[in-house]
């Protein structure tokens, strides 16, 4: 394939799944799909990241309107460990481990603050990734396999010992499908260390049993794609490679019994700005925040307000 | 008589509706009911756990009321008024009865019947709430789950593994208390098959549109002497007014959002007792056991309940919350069969989500379709 072909082909992916009907990991879910990391490696080598999400939500959205509504929140801290295995310079694995800790606080009508905490180990990704072509130019890696479904599933509220809903344990207890890919394009433009780099990923949900099997709940279908720019630089024999890039989200409806869930689902686009630091080649520290710029939700929901990552990562060579 | 029966109309309109406090001019409905179908209301006479009742009902209004026949010891017969709603019901006596079971002309003017314990709401509720409950007028079927019982469990009065938590946390979906009022008449915010929960003290009527209730589920208010919580499902569909004075105590209620057989848990404030709206409990913690004291509550389209009430007062959306009032907050829920949580008797005798009235004597239920109407 030729430069232009690989171009092509990269640009119907990302519209392909783009224009899929989506997902949802609902608004306070785990977020897996957006940390996924895809990327190929050297062969033999491996790479560790050990990182932190912080998503926050107290905007209440209707359609595109944000409505003003200061009555609760919700705050999802996430922790992962990333592993990726090079077998070979196309073939690696990818499994993604995470601890979930959701918590719900509502504000009453009479001064109350009512706070609801669940916390536990999250679903478990493992993918298989497969390098396309890797030079010091361009790289694209496609990726997949299941999200298996590890997680808690059945957290109880501290006061009754009722299950919590859905939406407040921390894995979500069905098998899904993980497909995804990322691309990089480095010297953009000839200009040094200014690399354009995106990446896009699509889950497909499957149905898990609630309420000792009594009930089927779907989360809607998740659908990502991330394109920005990273510019390396060099200071003082560290390296500093800021980030900028826009992060298009959409869910489809959650499914119960095959029906729509009203309030679930939606369309956003986010602005994200990292920073990492490398100390030497084996290592970097991550930092990176996002911000909702747009949002187009079903029904009326809570949604992202930002959110903030951490990671830690290190990478492992044959040699 | 037509010119008759709009004077009567006028003067029983006026008289009810008055007002203490304001004099302000007002657009009159007068329903033309001549030859119109629509408007004639279905009287059923009925015998349920040894209690003679009358329901009666007008499917194109969406209204439904029961009654106990027997008044001071006299079993009264009943038949369509021919005045016009709000005046329903004609009896033996020449008693003229208003929706609210109010006699409005004849010689037990003033006089109220007694409501039935009685609601509407969707089918699967009441069949999960009620195992084996009739259905008018083929009550002798009563579907494969006749003589099972809700039994308590734990600390609770009701099974607490059929509890849920409903995912929005207590007071996630918030109450309303001492609303705001717009008067009927001059309500521009409501469509005319849109529902109204009403209730009727005095002379004074309050009306609570489900546009606002599916939002807060619980609207704490007053009427006259009356101090009540109007508590609205919109799971199962069903609106109860509690006396809200318990044990001598006023109090709120909140919703906790939990669920029994998918119905609402509300919770007082006074002793944070979790309460069950259709198994008409209180069913957790301090107060477990105590019956709410119920106050008649009408359900009826908005443009019914214009035509009859139009200086009742009729709660507006400004309610301190910003939310999309016009929208129905689940989707498709009302009208498809599913339900989100699941419940213990699932009777399929008639479709989930049929709304139809209950009428609960002694324990037991009977149900009466829109259809008998």
């Amino acid at each position: 394939m030729n430069f232009k072909g690989k171009y092509i082909t990269i640009i119907l992916l990302l519209f392909i799944i783009s224009k899929t009907e989506a997902q949802t990991c609902c608004s306070g879910g785990t977020p897996l799909t957006g940390n996924l990391g895809i990327q190929g490696l050297e062969a033999k080598s491996w790479y560790f990241q050990l990182g932190y999400d912080y998503n926050f939500l107290d905007d209440l959205y209707s359609g595109t309107e944000k409505l003003d509504d200061n009555s609760r929140e919700r705050l999802t801290q996430t922790i992962f460990l990333q592993t990726i295995y090079a077998f070979s310079e196309k073939f690696s694995a990818n499994v993604l481990f995470s601890y979930v800790d959701q918590k719900r606080t509502i504000f009453s009508s009479i001064g109350e603050t009512n706070i609801t905490s669940a916390n536990g180990l999250g679903d478990v990704v493992v993918l298989a990734q497969y390098t396309l072509f890797s030079n010091l130019k361009r790289s694209l890696t496609i990726a997949a396999g299941p999200k298996l479904p590890v997680g808690k599933f059945d957290a109880v509220d501290p006061v009754f010992g009722l299950v919590l809903s859905t939406d407040l344990q921390p894995g979500s207890g069905s098998v899904d499908g993980i497909f995804g890919g990322s691309f990089s394009e480095s010297h953009l433009f000839d200009v040094t260390g200014l690399t354009l780099t995106s990446s896009a990923g699509y889950r497909l949900t499957s149905a898990a049993k609630r309420f000792e099997g009594d009930n089927n709940y779907r989360f809607g279908n998740e659908a990502m794609v991330s394109v920005g720019f990273l510019k390396n630089f060099l200071i003082n024999k560290t390296g500093v490679t800021p980030s900028l890039f826009f992060r298009y989200r959409q869910t489809s409806f959650d499914k119960i019994e095959g029906f729509e869930v009203a309030g679930t689902g939606g369309k956003w686009i986010y602005l994200n700005s990292g920073l990492s630091v490398e100390p030497t080649n084996n290592w970097s520290v991550i930092v990176s925040g996002e911000l909702p710029v747009y949002r187009n939700l079903q029904g009326t929901q809570l949604t992202t307000s930002f959110r903030i990552n951490i990671g830690l990562a290190i990478k492992l060579y044959r040699n | 008589m037509k010119i008759l029966r709009l004077i009567i109309i006028l003067f029983v309109l006026i008289s009810c509706n008055k007002t203490e406090t304001e004099d302000i001019e007002i657009d009159v409905y007068i329903p033309n009911n001549s030859g119109n179908s629509t408007t004639d209301i279905t009287i059923i006479k009925d015998e349920f756990q040894n209690k003679k009742i009358v329901i009666a009902g007008n499917a194109n209004y969406q209204f439904i009321v029961s009654f106990e026949r027997e008044l001071d010891g006299t079993l009264l017969e009943f038949s369509q008024s021919e005045i016009g709603i709000p005046i329903i019901m004609t009896d033996n006596e020449g008693n003229e009865w208003d929706i609210f079971g109010f006699a409005i002309l004849g010689p037990r003017k003033g006089q109220r019947l007694k409501p039935t314990q009685s609601l509407i709401g969707y089918w699967f509720s009441f069949a999960t709430f009620y195992p084996g409950i009739e259905i008018f007028p083929d009550t002798d079927r009563r579907g494969e789950f006749d003589g099972e019982k809700i039994e308590g469990s734990g600390n609770w009065l009701v099974p607490i593994d059929e509890i849920r938590s409903g995912g929005v946390g207590k007071d996630g979906i918030p109450a309303l208390t001492n609303p705001k009022y717009n008067r009927a008449y001059s309500v521009e915010y409501l469509s005319t098959s849109d529902l109204v929960v009403g209730v009727s003290e005095g002379e004074n009527q309050i009306a609570y549109p489900h546009d606002v209730l599916d939002w807060h589920e619980i609207i704490n208010d007053g009427l006259g002497e009356q101090e009540y919580s109007i508590i609205y499902c919109p799971l199962t569909g069903t609106a109860t007014a509690w006396n809200r004075n318990l044990n001598g105590k006023l109090t709120t209620f909140g919703v906790s959002g939990l669920l029994f057989n998918t119905n609402i848990v509300p919770f007082d404030r006074e002793t944070d007792s979790a309460w069950s709206q259709l198994f008409d409990s209180s069913i957790f913690d301090e107060l477990k056991g105590t019956k709410p004291d119920n106050l008649m509550v009408v359900e009826t389209t908005w443009e019914t309940w214009k035509i009859m009430f139009p200086q009742s007062n009729v709660v507006n959306f400004d309610t301190g919350y910003n939310r999309k009032y016009g929208d129905y907050p689940y989707g498709e829920y009302k009208t498809q069969d599913y339900l989100i949580f699941p419940v213990k008797y699932d009777d399929n005798r008639l479709n989930p989500k049929e709304r139809v009235h209950a009428v609960v004597i002694n324990g037991k239920a009977r149900v009466y379709r829109f259809s008998n109407f």
